[in-house]
């Protein structure tokens, strides 16, 4: 059984390095293994948490989906592995070492390629409607948390659990850095306004970088995010998005944008992309299309 | 009396089907846990107590019929494949560890689960310890807790 072995390596990483941290800039609690019997890499995750409460009830419900989930795009959990003296948990996942962002660095030819670019953003909408068919919202969508296997092109989207239940409560998360390039107008707004739209504004930002090699919103902070992102979709109002004054009382305080024209932001996407965009981009969650219509969308039917 | 613990309408003899095809095959080892039963290899009565015990708590808390369901599923999963050391204590740790995670499966609203202690147990467990049996039986129910 991988178990033994995993623990095993573990033990013996203490006092012979066997585990080298993953190298591609998310190394907090990550680790690369080699299990002795499948032969094969694997990426470890350790998870701690304080015994007052238990098990944290949302990461239970969230690993016995995980384990159900099998999907082609996304990374496979396959195993959780207690700690010897039971106070934290392993996540054993399958090992892809190549990033969205890394090959998006390593191939720009490759990304130039709008076919290319339609194959990534089907995969990526498949994984993200798989998800949702479970009830999960990832909540963690960008690019570096898409793997890609460069011989086949082939994505996998990581869950890596981190999502909302996790990094709400006492488990620091190891993604926040940059995080916010791809966070919804409303979770930046309200952080309970949580509904599998934010993922759908994620893809649409990763869509967009996908083109043109660079963050669609890059803002400096996480404060100034929501700025960043009215300066380019414009500010709502009630018009354009019922309800907001509601969660935002504070929406006077930024300037009144008009919408850019997203064609002269993302420039080399077809129209039928710039439509796609625009509707994955939709401010009001309750408009933004949902992944399973954007795949019968316009744009992937050639 | 006794209460039914399914006592949600089932809405058709397939929906029963699926549900016991699905027990069946997250049940490993039922026959043999069947025969530890009937031979007591297995303290029925410290089983008997321990379901007691886990429907008291559960009708103290309001809890719905599927936690009742489920934590009487794990228990006697958990049971036909570990062999819990013979001390009474081990039974109602076992007991208030399955009922936490059913309730974290299904409630929510979910107690602490120190609080989960009501009544007169005969004993009380640090969080610590629950935490590691809750642990002991996610591993060995392998994380199926549906």
């Amino acid at each position: 059984m991988l178990r033994f072995h995993v623990l095993r390596l573990l033990t013996m990483a203490h006092i012979q390095l066997q585990y080298q941290l993953i190298a591609t800039g998310i190394t907090k609690g990550f680790y690369r293994g080699w299990s002795l019997v499948s032969s094969q890499t694997v990426t470890l995750k350790q998870l701690g948490f304080p015994n007052q409460i238990g098990v944290p009830g949302s990461l239970i419900k969230e690993i016995t989906a995980l384990l159900q989930i099998k999907h082609p795009n996304i990374i496979e959990l396959m195993e959780v592995v207690n700690s010897k003296e039971q106070t934290s948990l392993m996540l054993v996942y399958e090992f892809m070492d190549t990033s969205l962002t890394s090959f998006m660095r390593i191939h720009p030819k490759v990304m130039k390629n709008p076919q290319t670019i339609k194959g990534l953003l089907r995969q990526i909408l498949l994984a993200v409607y798989h998800f949702h068919s479970f009830n999960i919202v990832h909540e963690g969508i960008k690019p570096k948390n898409m793997f890609i296997d460069p011989a086949t092109n082939t994505l996998k989207i990581t869950d890596f659990i981190w999502p909302r239940s996790i990094s709400n409560s006492i488990i620091e998360d190891p993604y926040e850095e940059s995080t916010f390039y791809y966070k919804a107008p409303e979770i930046l707004v309200d952080k309970k306004q949580v509904t599998t739209a934010v993922d759908v504004w994620s893809v649409g930002c990763v869509f967009a970088e996908m083109v043109t090699g660079k963050p669609l919103f890059p803002a400096k902070t996480e404060f100034n995010q929501l700025a960043k992102i009215f300066s380019i979709m414009g500010t709502p109002s009630e018009e354009t998005w019922p309800g907001i004054s509601g969660i935002y009382p504070y929406l006077h305080v930024y300037s009144n944008c008009k919408p850019k024209d997203l064609r002269k932001l993302v420039p080399g996407l077809e129209p039928a992309g710039i439509d796609l965009l625009n509707k994955l981009l939709y401010m009001d969650p309750k408009k933004r299309i949902p992944a399973i219509k954007a795949l019968e969308h316009e744009y992937f039917q050639n | 009396t006794e209460q039914p613990v399914l006592d949600f309408p089932l809405r058709t003899d397939e929906c029963l089907n699926l549900l016991m095809e699905k027990e069946r095959e997250q049940f490993v080892g039922f026959f043999d846990y069947l025969n530890k039963l009937k031979n007591g290899n297995l303290d029925l009565v410290a089983r008997q107590e321990a379901v007691e015990w886990i429907t008291k708590v559960h009708a103290h808390f309001n809890f719905g019929p599927l936690s009742a369901y489920l934590s009487i599923n794990y228990l006697d999963r958990f049971l036909a494949i570990y062999e819990l050391p013979a001390k009474s204590w081990t039974m109602q740790l076992l007991a208030i560890a399955c009922l936490s995670l059913a309730a974290k499966m299904e409630e929510t609203e979910v107690p602490l689960v120190l609080d989960l202690q009501v009544g007169r147990s005969k004993f009380v467990f640090e969080a610590k310890t629950i935490q590691k049996m809750e642990l002991l039986v996610l591993t060995t129910l392998k994380w199926r807790m549906q």
